[in-house]
């Protein structure tokens, strides 16, 4: 191809890289050295890792993702290993991806119903004796409904490297005598690793900011790092502070995708 | 007049840190089929890829029919490839692949046609031409490459490595083919490989390559009898290579002794590597034989016997014999005078030719 | 898998994949109550449905949705598409790796700080919010999975493939037009389609960079949600649901199409 040719194709590519992909963040970090007149400070910075509120609610954020991907990769690691033992598993992984197609946000909905002070879990609970309880707006309904939505994003990963690997290791594990539970601890989980650290990925670094998901299921007495920057951005202005908490959750995504060193690909397809 | 069709001068082909080409020079005749040899990384893909316009030379000239080609775009020189891979389109059926380069060139409908079914037939698939190439087996898919790479009628046609995804059989059967298709189009093929049985069955003439230089050149027979150095006769066909010196013309001495034998023209008391193939060496009873060795392994090769062997000095002797002899047995080796090779160290081509020619009629 | 622990894997799955559905479902179902509220089922009736299609302002907004996902998913599908061939072409292993890890920067950062620097980014350029901030960002953040859905294909495409074209006397734009693209043809559907569903499936994108006058159903169905139940948005979602079981439908059909095609070349490579 001549030169000429091949710059005219990939102009298009190269400025979306610099426009939409090294612009934006470069403003972010930008940004986080101005205050709200615009003017050049470390304030931000200092405000930041000063005031209490928002160091408790980086920690917090952080408890409730790492929570979150705790209780999706506990449901999601024996799921996958069932799955990928079934006759038709295509099909039924089919079924774990088929709900990652509805809307988010309708998914958060159900749960406002599902949870509300006279919705369907508490007629459960009154059919066996147990009282209502008001569950929407508390840390536990917010943590159950972000792993409800991350459950099927952790279980294709793992389900991905688990029929990655080749029969003939189990078979070779059993011949040399190792029982079914040896077989799982000492062959198949080391073995599907790198699946659970990009499910680790995959679902830790989404919920560290699920604004939606804290606002309609929280309430507003959830605050992470999503609902300051949205707050900041949208509601205050204050786009320097916004900027900054943008930053941090920028690093703790950094720190996250070293902590599990893989490519993470928030794709549909088994 | 002078029928070379291509020609390469002192052609380079240099990356970062690595010269994959040192000073390649060579000519091609029209109508006659080329090998070149040599093991993978020796550079001789890269010679075709220069030739095929895929990769520049460094420095250096490729002349087409007289004419320099270094700057013509692969797409406008007049020579087709068929790929190891085949490379044929999986998106297009059989006439499709065929009729590919015909159609880009505005070609009349019944013109394509007939020349498909032409080249077709001449690999003899005419039957095939709706065939998708994914129904295809591994010599058809075969076939189909050289059809659509003869299309465009080519003077010249490169072949990368053809054969080497074929199974054994298939492989004997279609060099038989190639062979009769080179000779039924009459035009120049260049054939790339590493397998020596393919270049020794099939060549008008060899090149080996080792290391991206041009070791040897010269027709099979030649180059299997007269290797130039240790590394063509240890790649050509099996063989004993064994150090000794030159008393002198006609004269060699390996292993403590002395044989007659039918090299000239070194330096007297010049240390050579001397070559025996094993099929040249005859097992007699130890008395009778110019060397004794002991038998240490032999296998059962179909057509004759290998057998594994070391002299007192623990060199290994490789013999091939249609008889079987017994293991741990001391055995004679006879050879004459015209089964040894004599091999000087460090000759170059043009000195080992001429040197060959002042005492070869 | 002894039998007793099979028995209790698919019990186990079986409870999964209820937990998984109870919520889809009972969504469904209440749009066809005719009460108000999601507590009480109150008889069938499609009365939700009726009121939706006479809610000119949503059917807009859908319109609105459709149309942004179309749109997008077309030029991300050419600008990614083209994104790949650059990828697959980069020279050396390392520019290679760089665009790869510059590519992914959108698909891993969280949707919050992709609204946000698009949010800047616009309000700098002076790009007014509205639909061409929304269509652009969509472009934005559905160009890198497109381009992770061609380049596998690319790079299985064997380099001789493109020399055999050339070969045959192909130009450029030939080899790109009868050779490389039908064969990546199937990445390109696939990286189209998961675009669609990017561009229907965000909402904290839109919802920062999208103006006062335009909006999407996703950020219309946050406002709404956080007003309270209405049993609109369950028939909403019914409608949604069936729109999503098309789409992967279609998808699933024309990946497996390609992917049959496939396995009968390698069947044939086996059996040779």
């Amino acid at each position: 191809m001549k030169r000429s040719f091949r710059a005219m194709f990939y102009t298009p590519y190269f400025l979306w890289l610099a426009l939409f992909v090294i612009a934006p963040v470069g403003l972010i970090f930008y940004y986080s050295f101005f205050n709200i007149r615009h003017q050049f400070t470390f304030d931000n910075y200092a405000t930041f890792f000063s005031s209490g509120t928002y160091l408790t609610m980086t920690a917090n954020s952080v408890l409730y993702a790492f929570l979150i991907t705790l209780i999706s990769l506990v449901i999601s690691y024996p799921m996958a290993l069932v799955i990928s033992r079934l006759r038709h598993r295509d099909l039924w992984i089919l079924l774990v991806i088929l709900p990652t197609w509805i809307n988010l946000l309708l998914k958060a909905y159900a749960f406002i119903g599902l949870l509300s002070h006279d919705g369907l879990v508490n007629q459960l609970f009154g059919l066996v004796g147990i009282p209502a309880q008001h569950m929407l707006f508390t840390d536990a309904s917010f943590i159950l409904v972000a792993s409800y939505i991350q459950i099927p994003f952790m279980i294709l990963p793992i389900y991905n490297s688990l029929t990655d690997i080749s029969d003939s290791y189990i078979k070779a594990s059993h011949d040399l005598g190792a029982t079914n539970w040896q077989t799982l601890t000492k062959v198949i989980f080391p073995m599907t690793m790198p699946g659970v650290k990009s499910g680790i990925q995959i679902v830790f670094i989404p919920s560290l900011s699920l604004f939606m998901l804290s606002r309609l299921i929280g309430g507003n007495k959830i605050i992470t790092l999503g609902t300051a920057v949205e707050e900041h951005f949208l509601t205050t202005m204050n786009w320097g502070m916004g900027s900054t908490i943008g930053v941090v959750l920028i690093i703790a995504m950094v720190i996250a995708m070293m902590l599990t060193n893989t490519q993470r690909k928030r794709r549909r397809q088994a | 007049m002078s029928n070379t069709i291509i020609e390469l001068q002192h052609v380079y082909k240099k990356y970062d840190d690595f010269t994959a080409l040192k000073d390649i020079n060579f000519k091609l005749n029209q109508g006659e089929f080329y090998t070149l040899l040599g093991p993978s990384g020796c550079g001789k893909t890269t010679i075709l890829q220069t030739i095929a316009g895929f990769t520049d030379a460094t420095s250096g000239q490729v002349l087409f029919d007289g004419q320099r080609i270094n700057d013509i775009p692969a797409n406008k020189r007049q020579l087709n490839t068929v790929f190891q891979d085949y490379a044929l389109f999986p998106n297009m059926n059989v006439f499709e692949n065929v009729a590919f380069g015909l159609t880009l060139h505005k070609v009349k409908k019944s013109e394509i046609d007939e020349r498909v079914h032409d080249a077709l037939k001449l690999v003899q698939l005419e039957k095939y031409a709706n065939r998708e190439i994914a129904e295809l087996s591994g010599g058809q898919k075969q076939r189909i490459a050289i059809a659509r790479a003869i299309i465009n009628r080519p003077k010249v046609l490169l072949l990368d490595e053809p054969l080497s995804a074929l199974d054994a059989k298939l492989r004997k059967d279609m060099q038989y083919e190639l062979r009769s298709l080179q000779q039924s189009l009459g035009i120049t093929f260049l054939f790339v490989t590493h397998d020596q049985e393919e270049a020794l069955a099939m060549s008008d003439e060899i090149f080996v390559m080792n290391k991206g230089q041009i070791l040897q050149q010269g027709d099979p027979v030649d180059i299997y009898d007269e290797p130039i150095n240790h590394f063509v006769a240890d790649f050509i066909g099996e063989s004993n290579i064994i150090p000794g010196h030159m008393i002198k013309d006609y004269e060699v001495s390996f292993l403590g002794h002395t044989f007659e034998c039918a090299d000239a023209g070194m330096r007297p008391n010049e240390p050579v590597e001397v070559v025996i193939r094993p099929e040249d060496l005859v097992i007699t009873t130890p008395d009778k034989g110019k060397l004794q060795v002991k038998v240490s392994t032999q296998l059962f090769r179909g057509d004759y016997y290998e057998i594994l062997a070391y002299d007192d000095q623990d060199n290994e002797w490789l013999i091939h014999s249609t008889n079987a002899t017994t293991d741990d047995a001391i055995v004679g080796l006879s050879f004459g005078p015209n089964d040894m090779h004599v091999m000087r160290y460090n000759e170059t081509e043009d000195k080992f030719n001429s040197r060959l020619e002042t005492y070869e009629d | 898998m002894s039998n007793q622990s099979s028995k209790l894997g698919k019990l186990y799955i079986i409870i999964v994949f209820a937990l998984l559905y109870i919520p889809i479902i009972y969504l469904i179902v209440y749009s066809f109550s005719s009460g108000t509220t999601m507590a009480n089922f109150n008889g069938f009736s499609l009365t939700h449905y009726g009121e939706l299609f006479h809610d000119n302002r949503l059917l807009a907004i859908f319109l609105n949705t459709i149309l942004i996902a179309l749109l997008s998913s077309v030029f991300s599908t050419i600008i990614g598409t083209l994104g790949a061939l650059g990828v697959h072409n980069a020279k050396k292993r390392h520019s290679r790796q760089t665009l790869l890890s510059l590519n992914s920067i959108l698909l891993v950062s969280p949707d919050v700080i992709m609204g946000a620097s698009f949010l800047i980014f616009f309000t700098s350029l002076k790009v007014p919010l509205g639909f061409w901030s929304v269509l652009l960002s969509h472009i934005a953040f559905e160009i890198p999975i497109v381009v992770l859905m061609v380049l596998p294909r690319l790079d299985e495409m064997s380099p001789s493939l493109i020399n055999a074209a050339t070969d045959l006397g192909a130009t450029a734009g030939q080899v790109l037009s009868r050779v490389i693209l039908p064969f990546i043809q199937p990445g390109i559907i696939a990286g189209f389609f998961m675009a669609i569903t990017y561009s229907l499936d965000d909402f904290a994108v839109t919802f920062f960079v999208t103006g006062n006058g335009f909006t999407t159903l996703s950020v219309e169905i946050y406002s709404r949600a956080r007003q309270g139940i209405s049993l609109e948005i369950n028939a909403l979602a019914g409608i949604m649901f069936i729109f999503s079981l098309i789409l992967v439908i279609v998808y699933y059909f024309i990946e497996n199409h390609d992917q049959s095609t496939r396995r009968k070349k390698d069947k044939l490579e086996v059996t040779k």
